[in-house]
């Protein structure tokens, strides 16, 4: 357990370190957001409808794309092989990893949304639920990338490659995720919202081993 | 029997014997399975000659799921034994299984456009056909992504086995969903509900078509393993003949 939150600490300190990157991605989803209403039309009553989901698709985008160095730096310096040495088994340093990258992609951004749905005209009785299925999706998010990205770590279109690899995965992430941000009667546990939890256990108990197996072969193979 | 395939000598020896007559099984049920689906059978009262389109989509939307599945038993048997058949199986069986799966939306949307209006409809059904298109596709794109083929199939097996979650998604979206697609007509219970005049043409072209998945699958990890075998020997040639760039260098060939 100990060797676990060091893990995370590690992460943390390397992210605080560049914490330019953090403002790098909430940029890019705030740019996103703002290329909506320049092409769909500025007009509140046509961008209303469409805030929520157009809100998921940016935080899609823009987690996804703080996602394809994840593993590389730890694979190239000799960190994993340290890791694999020490007690923390390969499955806690996933998740370690993943906690870390919510943390640092993820949270702000979840911070951002009340904000950058004013772009939209998000009206403010979707806000709480919204904000509670992002966190929710984002996490599931967060593990999805963490397959994604050790999958296609060493290959030679590792960026696009995830993608390919993530997107059709998420798509449960993205139909659940929005359908709770936007319950009927205002109450918070609707059955989407259950359903996209769920989602997250799943992914909760095979991304850790998926991904361990991944990086132990992307190890074996010499690093990046 | 696992381990006495393992050897790719046996394998091919016993493909060569297998390959002819799955073949010429599979285009004789074929071509029968055609005369009747397009002329000794029944028009349907309410579609008309369209229900023809039927007696393709419906085997080749069922090997596509089909196909996926022995994908995913190939990728167990490669993840949990390291069976090397079991990699080439899964990467021969990849681009079959994407191609069935493509048949399937194609002949839907041929269909779809005179009987549903339109050439796609996000119905459950449909949706969950192009998510299995998507995994064959992924799955063929990370177990060729690497600069060492090899290299690929540990991934793309990790991959195909994770995509298996979406096949009793495609198989009961129609039950689990009100969906615009007809529910299951041959494997329900209650029994068939078709009528045999239409029965007789889907079976055997269900028939004709599994042999023809099989017989590709042959033939295609019959290349793939004349493929590795050929670059091994190339690689082998390549450090027989490189000679060493510093006369210092005492490489394992110098």
């Amino acid at each position: 357990m100990n060797a676990f939150i060091q893990q995370i600490q590690r992460d943390l300190a390397i992210a605080w370190a560049s914490r330019l990157d953090i403002g790098v991605i909430l940029l890019f989803f705030v740019i996103i957001v703002t290329m909506f209403p320049l092409a769909i039309g500025p007009q509140p009553e046509i961008l209303r409808p469409l805030a929520v989901p157009l809100l998921w698709i940016a935080a899609f985008l823009s987690i996804l794309a703080g996602f394809d160095r994840l593993f590389a730096a730890d694979l190239r310096d000799g960190w994993l092989d340290q890791v694999a040495l020490s007690k923390l088994p390969l499955f806690a340093y996933v998740i370690a990893k993943a906690v870390a990258h919510w943390l640092v992609s993820g949270l702000p951004l979840l911070l951002a949304v009340p904000i950058v749905g004013l772009l939209l005209q998000v009206e403010s009785a979707v806000l709480p639920s919204l904000v509670i299925a992002l966190l929710i999706g984002t996490a599931a998010l967060t593990l999805l990338g963490v397959i994604g990205a050790s999958l296609a770590s060493g290959a030679r279109q590792a960026g696009g490659l995830m993608a390919l690899l993530v997107l059709p995965l998420a798509l449960p992430v993205l139909i659940f995720g929005v359908l709770a941000s936007q319950p009927e009667a205002g109450s918070f546990m609707s059955p989407h919202l259950k359903l996209l939890a769920a989602v997250l256990m799943v992914l909760l108990a095979i991304a850790p081993p998926v991904a361990a197996a991944a990086l132990a072969e992307a190890d074996d193979d010499g690093g990046a | 029997m696992f381990d006495y395939l393992a050897n790719p000598t046996r394998f091919v020896r016993i493909a060569d014997v297998l390959f002819r007559p799955v073949a010429i099984l599979a285009t004789g049920l074929i071509l029968v399975g055609l005369y009747f689906a397009l002329f000794a059978s029944p028009a349907d009262y309410q579609q008309g000659d369209t229900v023809r389109i039927m007696y393709v989509h419906v085997p080749a939307a069922w090997l596509a799921v089909l196909g996926y599945v022995a994908m995913g038993v190939c990728a167990l048997f490669y993840i949990v034994w390291r069976h090397p058949l079991a990699d080439i199986a899964l990467r021969a069986m990849a681009p079959v299984g994407a191609l069935f799966a493509l048949l399937t939306l194609v002949t839907g949307s041929l269909w779809g456009k005179p009987m549903w209006g339109a050439w796609w409809v996000w119905d459950a059904r449909l949706t969950s056909m192009l998510i299995l298109f998507f995994f064959y596709v992924a799955v063929i794109a990370l177990a060729n992504g690497f600069d060492r083929a090899e290299r690929g199939s540990r991934p793309a097996a990790l991959l195909a086995l994770v995509g298996v979650l979406n096949v009793p998604i495609v198989k009961f979206s129609v039950d689990w969903w009100n969906t615009l697609h007809q529910p299951a007509s041959l494997i329900r219970s209650g029994g068939v509900s078709i009528d045999p005049s239409m029965l007789t043409p889907l079976l055997f072209m269900l028939a004709g078509f599994h042999l023809y998945f099989v017989a590709l699958v042959i033939l295609r990890m019959k290349a793939l393993l004349i493929e590795r075998r050929i670059t091994s020997l190339q690689l082998r040639q390549a450090r027989q003949t490189a000679k060493p760039v510093h006369p210092t260098n005492t490489g394992p060939n110098a």
